[in-house]
Order: structure tokens, then C-alpha cells, then sequence
């Protein structure tokens, strides 16, 4: 691989809640138009490590690049504005219609007032809300507020896009129209960062998967390799899953 | 976007979801007013329902029949906050038992009096003994007004208790 081909570049990422440390020497790498996915159980540090990315931590150790230049995005608002998030927990206003959410997070996120109109009409189609624009957030379902979500970190065209488990409480029709909507978005050229814990999630949506346990990568590459880094080559990727991290239940 | 246009956006958006929340409107408006109503309502009837803050009763005993005193007496009367109510202490209304010296409604009292009087300058000694030592004062005034029998006057100590 060039370096050309790398977007996001981590290394040795740390960060400590107190006394417990939540991620322990991370390292992976996003490339252009590829989607890399974070797989893990509850607790295992998805969420830190995706939030230190984003600029929400700031005390991390270890260093990031993107595009090949130092990355800080808590401390360079240029640095956040390359990146789209889209958080584990709904991040939109209930009391707003979509299209108001969409135009409030436009024009924060620097979009320009002659792109504002075309980047939310072409946000709500790519989340099916077109029809509902002008409906509070409020009485929307589960998915549907689920697909505004996602539209909002897509709004200003940023190169990379975090999605952390963006299908919680979703019913299939809604999570396979998010799905489609990011195959899509990847087959465009936009590379993604999915943490996720669901094994047919990573599968279907992922290019390379990095598995993380405690805080620390165990593995890294594609489900193929996965599979072929434990000697069983026919493995499905639950059992590379369970095999490299245990049984032990998980009780945070 | 500079700081001030984004302050505008975030108070855009706070604004027409404050509108839109009847929870939060009810309790940003409707609650406020229930309470100034009730706290209102007992308030005025506290203070004896007139509204506003009642005024000071200041009983006044001009002793000195002085110019000064009766301009003094006077300006009192015509203070917003007080409400001035002249009362007699001399012997006879005292040994009458209708002062309001004796018959405990008395809470502040304003003496005027002469320079020099004999029976004014008594009367503050007196009084001013009294408001030191309530029980000595009494038995003192006893003694001097029962022909030294020593008895206890309640209604003499009611007042300066």
C-alpha cells in the first residue's frame, strides 16, 4: 500500500478514563474509498477510540495523521471539518422538522448558503425523508430518525465518515436501506470508519475489520484473513470473533 | 462561520424548539405566574391584605409643648411608613392604668421631652430602667406606687416583658 492510498493514519492511541485504561496502543488505518470496520464487544473501547478521532477526547496519547499531516481534531476546527460523525446516540433535535435539523447542522458544519438548499435536498433523498421534511423529528420512527442521523454527518461532503453502531434499535427495513445508502456512498468514494458488534454488519459492509478486545487490536485485514490467521480457513467471522477474544462474558 | 453567526444559528434553533415544547412552555411561563399569585395572596394576607409592605406603628409622647417638638411630631406624622400615634404618659393617665405604657399594646414609643423637666426626666429614667431590668423596675415601681407594699403589678410587667 502507498501512502497516497492511506486517509487516516493511528498510532499507538491511548486514553485512560482515570485509572482504567480504555484503549492501549491502537493502531490501524483508514484507505481512500474503503470501509474499515471496528469490531467488538460491549466495552472494548469502539466508542473511545472513534470519540478520540472525532476531537470529543482530547487527552489521548499516540498520534493520527490524515492525508499524510499531523491530525487534531479536538484542538483544529479544520481537522473536525474533514470528518462527518455519526454518533451511537441520536444526535438531532426532536422539536425540529428534518429539514430544519438539516439546515441548523449545514450551517454549522461551514456549508455554503448557495450549496445549503441542493445539500439538504439531496441529504433527505439519500435518507428517504423527502416526503417528511416538513414533520417534526419527534414523530418520526426509530429508523427514520436513524437515517436523519446518518444524513446530518453526511451534509458538509466530508472525506471520512465515523459511524458508531448506527444501527441500534433499527428494524431490518430501515437498517438495509443504511446499509444500501453506504455501499453506495463507498462505491462513490467515500471511506468510512463503522464500529460495530454485529458479525453480519462487518460482513457485509466492510472491506478490512480490525478486532478489538480490552481496549487493544487483536487482529487486523480481511474477513479472509482473519479466518486464515486462526488456521481455519472456513471459519465464518463470528468464530474469528469469538476465537481471538474468548467466551467470557463482557459486563461493561 | 464566525461566532456570532453561529450564535444566531444556535438560537434559531433553541428558539423554535422552546416554541414547539409545551412542557417547557408551561413550565417557563404559566408556572411562574401560579406562583407569584399564591406567594402574592399570602403575602397580602399576612400583612393584612392591603398589598405592599404595612407601616410602622410609633407611638409618640411629646412631653415638651416646644415648637421644635410639635414640628418634630409633625414631620413624623407625615413619613409614608409610619403611623405616628400620640399617647399621654403623664402621672394621672399612668396611675389610671390607661397608658399604653401599662396595658401591653405598646411595642415602640418616641419620647419628646423638655430639657430639664423633673417629671420628664423621671419618666425616661424610669422607662429606660425598665426596658434594662423588667422585674426590678416593677418592683420598684410598685413600691413607689402601692405605698412600698411590694406588690406584683402584672399588667406593668406584661407591658415591659
Amino acid at each position: 500500500m502507498s501512502e497516497s492510498e492511506s486517509l487516516l493514519a493511528i498510532e499507538n492511541l491511548g486514553y485512560r478514563y482515570g485509572e482504567r485504561e480504555a484503549v492501549k496502543a491502537v493502531a490501524f488505518e483508514v484507505k481512500r474509498g474503503e470501509c474499515f470496520g471496528l469490531l467488538g464487544a460491549n466495552g472494548a473501547g469502539k466508542t473511545t477510540t472513534i470519540s478520540c478521532i472525532a476531537g470529543l477526547l482530547s487527552e489521548w496519547t499516540g498520534s493520527m495523521q490524515f492525508c499524510g499531516h499531523a491530525f487534531r481534531p479536538a484542538q483544529v476546527t479544520a481537522d473536525r471539518a474533514k470528518l462527518g460523525f455519526v454518533p451511537q446516540e441520536l444526535a438531532i433535535y426532536p422539536n425540529l422538522t428534518a429539514e430544519e435539523n438539516l439546515r441548523f447542522f449545514a450551517k454549522l458544519c461551514g456549508v455554503a448558503r448557495a450549496d445549503l438548499a441542493a445539500a439538504i435536498k439531496r441529504n433527505l433523498e439519500l435518507s428517504g425523508l423527502t416526503a417528511r421534511r416538513q414533520d417534526l423529528v419527534r414523530t418520526f420512527s426509530g429508523g427514520m430518525q436513524r437515517r436523519l442521523n446518518l444524513a446530518v454527518g453526511l451534509l458538509h461532503s466530508p472525506a471520512l465518515v465515523l459511524l458508531d453502531e448506527p444501527t441500534v434499535g433499527v428494524d431490518p427495513q430501515s437498517r438495509n436501506h443504511l446499509f444500501e445508502t453506504l455501499l453506495r456512498l463507498k462505491s462513490e468514494g467515500l471511506s468510512l470508519l463503522y464500529t460495530t458488534h454485529y458479525m453480519e454488519e462487518a460482513e457485509r459492509l466492510c472491506d478490512r475489520i480490525g478486532i478489538i478486545n480490552e481496549g487493544a487490536i487483536v487482529a487486523i485485514g480481511t474477513p479472509r484473513e482473519l479466518a486464515a490467521g486462526i488456521d481455519q480457513p472456513d471459519a465464518n467471522l463470528e468464530e474469528v470473533f469469538l476465537h481471538l477474544t474468548g467466551k467470557r462474558l463482557r459486563d461493561e | 462561520m464566525n461566532i456570532l453567526a453561529a450564535a444566531w444559528t444556535l438560537a434559531q434553533k433553541d428558539l423554535r424548539s422552546f416554541v414547539r415544547d409545551r412542557t417547557a412552555l408551561m413550565l417557563s411561563i404559566l408556572v411562574p405566574i401560579a406562583l407569584v399569585s399564591v406567594f402574592g395572596w399570602i403575602m397580602a394576607y399576612a400583612f393584612g391584605g392591603s398589598g405592599g409592605m404595612p407601616k410602622v406603628e410609633l407611638h409618640v409622647a411629646n412631653l415638651s409643648d416646644s415648637p421644635a417638638s410639635q414640628r418634630f411630631v409633625a414631620n413624623l406624622a407625615g413619613l409614608d411608613m409610619i403611623r405616628v400615634r400620640e399617647v399621654e404618659l403623664d402621672a394621672e393617665s399612668r396611675s389610671a392604668g390607661d397608658s399604653p405604657l401599662v396595658d401591653a399594646r405598646l411595642q415602640r414609643i418616641m419620647m419628646a421631652t423638655s430639657p430639664h423637666p423633673d417629671s420628664s426626666c423621671r419618666l425616661r429614667r424610669e422607662y429606660a430602667s425598665a426596658m434594662r431590668h423588667p422585674q426590678t423596675a416593677n418592683a420598684s415601681r410598685s413600691r413607689s406606687e402601692d405605698g412600698g407594699s411590694g406588690g406584683a403589678d402584672k399588667r406593668y410587667t406584661s407591658c415591659y416583658g
